[in-house]
């Protein structure tokens, strides 16, 4: 089966770090394509809305921003449940790598929601219902990070944050809910994955872009982490050290 | 596909919301750029301390070739 | 050890270490009095605070009394004991949850009128207010333990534990206000306390598994 021997290979971080290179190039060039068409056309191309005239293209950082800070959680959730589960050493770089990158995004939805806010509702800052969502998401991220500098051994530094981020990713969607019990201003979600976008294509359009976008630079930023992440780790083995030493052709500064 | 846009000023000004549109586009573009020069210098840093660790460490016959300094796509 | 063993154990250990129990209750009519002398007196909205007030305080203070949930056995050595010859530490850990329980979310509950008294909260308010804590605060010790496994190892966890276990005791905190505010109105609040009850239970699927295995993490930290 290949699946199985995929996963026997994936718990080896030197398997990873022999892979990961073109990849890393692959989403880098995607996401500067991606990003550099869905700014400008964002920007530029997009018809105005009706309503909150050009402030409305804030929407093309921030809803992309807020999506993919979810995602990189849920992807720590998951990375959680493997580590805990098959004891994968791998799967803990991956939550060293989300979290730095899951903090700044969170921070940068925050920021640039209260942004779009003030010519939206006239104030910087709203304790609207996804707003509170999107706070809580930087606790929990702000906690496994407080929680894994307090810890000095590196195995158990792992497991301890695999647990808590797996108890953070099952209670996402009560706190969610939860919050939107008592949630007014928002405007209802922009793009759901059942139901038809209220938005014209044109203008949904160039947000699809963006998210792919943020999507991409997620995957060239995290992988490229854990691949700094594995060197540190594994810096004293013989095949990173023969990796330095033996190699003619210089190493790609993914 | 119609340029929404004049004139380089109307499209600065964004109608009125021209603050609010660069502030977020600006601060996106710095935690972009920032998260993505911040670990290329990591990267480069970590290479560097590495190979100069991995040329003292083995033998004799490719020491010379690996100073930190001349070593290639640093 | 059965079940009743174990229940008498536990409950020996809490009442042998009373102040484990009392402290926090202590703090908690401490704070209710600092927010009855801070907010004005004679105000009539008050009382729209009370529920959101009550259970911050409520949180707050079973956040004190979770500190102390293991550290005791974890300094002088028992907790390794009890985890690793008990057959199923699952059910030692669900039992010692338990009677943090008894002595914080159901004393709390017992204590409800009172504390809707010093919070200016209407007569008619307390039956729901009663049945909301009886019904959340099983979720705030379960999950509660789990930080508490987690941040044991550590000398001073307290700060750490609060920044871990906070964000996931909101939930408690919005059905738990909504509850009494409904109820302050006039208003039926079934939803919010079926919404409680429905939380301790994920809660309580979810928590003692994960507070074993956090303990197991912080025995090898030691």
């Amino acid at each position: 089966m290949w699946i199985k021997e995929l996963w026997h290979k994936l718990g080896s971080p030197r398997w990873f770090y022999q892979i990961s290179s073109p990849w890393i190039i692959g989403f880098g060039v995607a996401a500067l394509v991606l990003l550099t068409v869905g700014v400008v056309w964002g920007l530029v191309y997009a018809p105005q809305d009706y309503q909150q005239g050009n402030s409305f293209r804030i929407m093309y950082v921030h809803v992309p921003a807020a999506m993919v800070s979810q995602s990189v959680y849920l992807g720590m959730g998951v990375a959680g449940f493997v580590l805990f589960v098959w004891r994968m050493k791998l799967a803990d770089v991956a939550i060293a790598a989300c979290l730095p990158f899951g903090i700044m995004l969170t921070a940068l939805a925050l920021f640039t929601g209260g942004v779009w806010g003030r010519p939206t509702w006239g104030t910087w800052w709203e304790w609207d219902g996804r707003t509170v969502s999107t706070l809580v998401l930087l606790f929990l991220y702000i906690g496994i990070y407080a929680l894994r500098e307090a810890i000095l051994d590196t195995e158990l530094r792992g497991r301890a944050s695999a647990l808590v981020a797996m108890v953070g990713t099952i209670n996402i969607p009560i706190i969610k809910y939860s919050v939107d019990w008592w949630s007014t201003l928002h405007q209802p979600a922009s793009i759901t994955l059942t139901d038809k976008p209220t938005m014209p294509p044109e203008m949904w359009m160039p947000l699809l872009v963006m998210v792919l976008g943020i999507y991409c630079f997620a995957a060239h930023n995290i992988m490229s982490r854990m691949r700094v992440e594995i060197l540190n780790r594994e810096s004293k083995t013989r095949w990173v050290r023969n990796l330095m030493v033996t190699d003619t052709k210089p190493i790609q500064n993914v | 596909m119609v340029p929404q846009f004049e004139t380089i000023s109307e499209f600065l000004a964004m109608g009125g919301h021209g603050l609010y549109v660069w502030l977020s586009y600006g601060s996106t573009v710095l935690v972009l750029a920032g998260s993505y020069f911040s670990l290329r210098f990591a990267r480069q840093r970590q290479l560097e301390q590495l190979r100069w660790q991995a040329s003292t460490n083995t033998s004799d016959q490719q020491q010379t070739a690996h100073s930190p300094k001349s070593s290639n796509g640093v | 050890m059965n079940w009743r063993g174990l229940f008498t154990r536990e409950w020996r250990v809490m009442m042998r270490n009373r102040a484990g129990v009392l402290n926090p209750m202590a703090f908690m009519f401490l704070a209710v009095m600092l927010f009855a002398v801070g907010s004005p007196l004679q105000d009539e909205s008050r009382a729209q605070y009370g529920g959101a007030v009550l259970w911050l305080i409520v949180l707050l203070t079973n956040m004190l009394s979770l500190d102390a949930l293991f550290r005791r056995d974890y300094d002088n050595g028992v907790l390794e004991q009890m985890i690793c010859s008990a057959q199923a530490p699952f059910l030692v850990v669900l039992m010692r949850v338990f009677v943090q329980w008894l002595g914080s979310g159901l004393l709390i509950t017992l204590l409800a009128p009172l504390l809707c008294l010093f919070l200016g909260l209407p007569n008619s308010a307390i039956p729901t207010t009663m049945l909301a804590l009886l019904c959340g605060t099983p979720a705030l010790s379960l999950l509660g333990a789990v930080g508490a496994a987690i941040t044991v190892g550590f000398s001073r966890g307290g700060i750490l534990l609060g920044l871990l276990v906070l964000p996931l005791f909101l939930p408690v905190l919005v059905f738990g206000a909504s509850a009494i505010n409904t109820a302050i109105v006039g208003d039926g609040s079934s939803a919010q306390l079926f919404w409680l009850a429905f939380i301790s239970m994920v809660a309580l699927t979810i928590g003692p598994f994960a507070t074993t295995q956090g303990l197991k993490i912080s025995l090898q930290m030691q």
